[in-house]
């Protein structure tokens, strides 16, 4: 059994010190790898923007509003299973479960729709930065989804409440790195 | 049920940022001023995300400082870089 936590301690922000390590940790990687990116703009910028036609910027908006969408519902499941709500709990995090899965539909449209055109990592180096970013942001999401189907699961066995949903702001984290992580994928790839 | 307001209040804050980003970038591609409306709508879509769906708001300093830090050098550098 497990308490609600102290979150103005250090040790215990919303899911924990050990996710929030993880967090810092890919925040720190993905925006390292987006001013690698930032940098090689800089100094090609003509082909850049010639590469960037080449993305769907109404696709990048979409999905980014699903991936919104599902933050804001396990938002709501966490609020949910705190208050005793389990069921509605499972409820908002099914459908977030489900905005996942559309995201990652439609990015593999995107990426269907790449190969169709024969457009790869060896393309340019536009597109070696895109694919391994929003890629690596693609496993990340996949991953997600795995958390809140087992999240999910569990609160459907009863194996959380609201005297021990640890594990579900936890997950519910993970969930949030990926929306983080792709706000600041999706202008730099899109919309700049 | 106020919270649950707070953080729909949010998502379509952040849903029509999201679309007015979309829109000023179409209409006026590579242009400066839109360049830095950009960036605000992502610093505001980031802090929204982290504070309130995160609950960073109910967290020690330390992690709000770092999340606020962190995303404002990364926004900085980009924008060296761009402009």
């Amino acid at each position: 059994m497990e308490k609600q936590m102290d979150h103005k301690n250090f040790y215990y922000p919303p899911g924990g010190i050990l996710i929030w390590i993880i967090i810092a940790l890919e925040l720190i990687t993905f925006m390292g790898g987006l001013v690698a990116f930032a940098v090689y703009r800089n100094n090609n910028i003509a082909v850049v923007q010639e590469s960037q036609h080449h993305l769907s910027a109404l696709i990048g908006t979409i999905n980014t509003a699903i991936l919104i969408t599902g933050g804001y519902l396990m938002a709501v499941g966490i609020k949910k299973i705190k208050i005793g709500l389990t069921e509605d709990a499972a409820k908002m995090i099914l459908y977030a479960i489900i905005t996942g899965l559309m995201f990652l539909a439609l990015k593999g449209y995107e990426y269907y729709d790449k190969i169709i055109d024969g457009i790869g990592m060896s393309t340019n180096t536009f597109f070696s930065f895109y694919w391994l970013i929003t890629g690596f942001h693609f496993i990340h999401v996949t991953v997600a989804i795995l958390i809140l189907l087992a999240l999910y699961i569990g609160i459907k066995r009863n194996k959380y409440s609201k005297d021990d949903f640890f594990d579900v702001e936890t997950g519910g984290a993970f969930w949030h790195l990926c929306d983080l992580i792709w706000i600041l994928v999706f202008p730099i790839f899109y919309l700049l | 049920m106020k919270k649950n307001n707070i953080l729909l209040i949010i998502w379509i804050l952040l849903v029509v940022l999201t679309a007015v980003e979309y829109t000023f970038s179409e209409v006026f591609r590579y242009s400066k001023i839109v360049f830095f409306g950009i960036m605000l709508a992502s610093f505001i879509k980031y802090i929204g995300v982290a504070f309130q769906f995160l609950e960073l708001k109910h967290a020690h300093p330390f992690w709000k400082a770092f999340s606020v830090i962190i995303v404002l050098l990364f926004i900085t550098i980009i924008t060296v870089l761009y402009l």
